[in-house]
């Protein structure tokens, strides 16, 4: 964890008056997670040019960032949802559950489509994506900070279809239909993991993984192990664009 | 995005030790957020200056030699725009312009990929800003840039195949050691054919055809028959583009 030193460079545009001023109205202290080193370094040059808001720690993966936020206690906190290194959906409900009233925002390269109404019901307000404009980032966390929720217009149309329509999203992706928990043994299988190493990944037995294998393949209509398995895949493939 | 609203640290339009030639980099990327991140840690250096960047494909080959860069760093996203097809565009546009791939995707499945595709070396977006910034020297010195990890796989795969083995994904010709109906097959999983459809196409009883799927896995080195479709998969989806 790298706290109250987020980069060594990127301090170009933070006036050192901004940075001391503790009598003055208090700054908003942001906590970032990134796995990816320079993507933190954009979110904290965008962050401290704003007069009112500071970077005040960062971290890369979930531990550091748990740790991070104990010491830091800040303000807001973005998190990134990697399916690589850390479950982001994982962590939202981690921080929730320990930090019920701080708020989240999720900044994001995977489909909002998919993952933004999961991260809100993680316990995430807002959801952007990274292909967004810096402004909506700031517009997010300005949003989050007055305890509204921030969501794109695509998301919010969608999230509206489905109220409409009784909880059925007619737009919807067929992974929808599966639990947080699903998604992620999706997405392991779709890397070429075994049953095993999932297991062991996720902490739980053998047959948890094999029931969640069997829920999968009822949920999507999957006729056997290998049109699972090639669902998974697929799906791996078009997970980052 | 201009980079004209980002402040440059110590960039004076020359390397200050004047050893190392300056980079001109122009930055083809598709996440404003990565973008900043990069214009302000590589103006930071005293030998690299951002020229210009484009979120888009056909914004960055419009404007790009307005900026009159020595340098490309490329995003290289496999679904996304950015992907092989624009690199080797790139190339033949551009042909003196070296291309450095920054990207989100594992190296050691795509970085031997790239640079076939004539990229000079390949960094992923986990990895420390230094090896980009390494990267960058080396490819300004005419030097081609991996990391050591898949210079190590690279070494490894030289000495398997020389051994008669040969290991998936980052060989070209991983597919070698299948017989003629094993390469059909394949192809065919690598098509997301479904392996009850592919066991009827090639005439074998299902018993056969899972001794067949073992024999391939067995080949190839791979433990499940998840890997096997992977690799399939990714075969399939890459190899036309080399073909």
């Amino acid at each position: 964890m790298l706290v109250k030193n987020p980069t060594p460079y990127g301090h170009g545009s933070t006036s050192p008056s901004k940075t001391q001023n503790a009598g003055a109205r208090r700054q908003t202290q942001v906590f970032l997670v990134d796995d990816h080193p320079l993507v933190r370094t954009g979110i904290s040059q965008l962050i401290n040019k704003e007069a009112d808001m500071h970077i005040c720690g960062e971290a890369e993966d979930a531990p550091d960032a748990l740790r991070g936020l104990a010491a830091t206690r800040p303000d807001l906190v973005t998190v990134d949802i990697s399916l690589r290194g850390y479950n982001g959906i994982e962590l939202i409900k981690n921080i929730k559950s320990l930090y019920p009233e701080l708020p989240i925002l999720v900044l994001s390269m995977h489909e909002e489509g998919v993952y933004a109404q999961r991260a809100l019901r993680a316990g995430a307000l807002a959801y952007v994506m990274k292909q967004e404009a810096p402004d909506k980032v700031l517009l997010a966390i300005r949003r989050i900070l007055k305890g509204d929720i921030y969501v794109s217009e695509k998301v919010g149309v969608q999230m509206l279809h489905q109220i409409v329509n009784g909880g059925v999203n007619p737009h919807g992706s067929p992974v929808d239909r599966l639990s947080d928990r699903e998604l992620e043994v999706t997405q392991l299988i779709g890397e070429g993991r075994t049953t095993r190493e999932i297991a062991s990944f996720l902490n739980v037995s053998v047959k948890t993984i094999e029931s969640h294998r069997a829920n999968i393949k009822e949920k999507l209509s999957l006729k056997n192990g290998p049109e699972l398995i090639k669902f998974c895949v697929q799906w791996v493939e078009h997970q980052i664009s | 995005m201009q980079q004209s609203s980002v402040p440059q640290a110590h960039s004076l339009g020359e390397a200050t030790d004047g050893t190392r030639p300056l980079a001109e980099v122009f930055l083809m990327q598709s996440h404003p957020l990565m973008i900043l991140g990069t214009i302000t840690f590589l103006n930071s250096l005293a030998d690299v200056r951002v020229v210009g960047s484009s979120q888009t494909p056909e914004e960055s080959f419009q404007t790009l030699a307005s900026h009159r860069p020595n340098l490309i760093i490329f995003e290289l996203a496999i679904t996304g725009p950015y992907g092989f097809a624009d690199l080797k565009k790139l190339r033949r546009l551009f042909p003196s312009l070296p291309v450095l791939v920054y990207s989100y995707h594992e190296e050691v499945i795509f970085a031997r990929r790239a640079l076939d595709s004539g990229a000079f070396g390949y960094v992923m977006k986990e990895a420390p800003p230094t090896d980009l910034a390494e990267a960058i020297r080396q490819v300004m010195a005419g030097k081609i840039f991996l990391s050591d990890r898949v210079k190590r796989r690279i070494e490894r795969e030289t000495l398997a195949s020389s051994d008669g083995r040969e290991i998936p994904f980052i060989n070209g010709s991983v597919v070698n050691s299948l017989s003629n109906r094993e390469l059909h097959v394949f192809q065919l999983l690598g098509e997301g054919c479904p392996p009850e459809t592919i066991a009827e196409r090639v005439g074998l009883v299902p018993q056969a055809f899972g001794n067949m799927l073992y024999r391939m896995k067995k080949k190839l080195g791979l433990a499940t028959t998840a890997a096997l479709i992977h690799c399939a998969f990714h075969w399939a989806y890459y190899e036309g583009d080399f073909s």
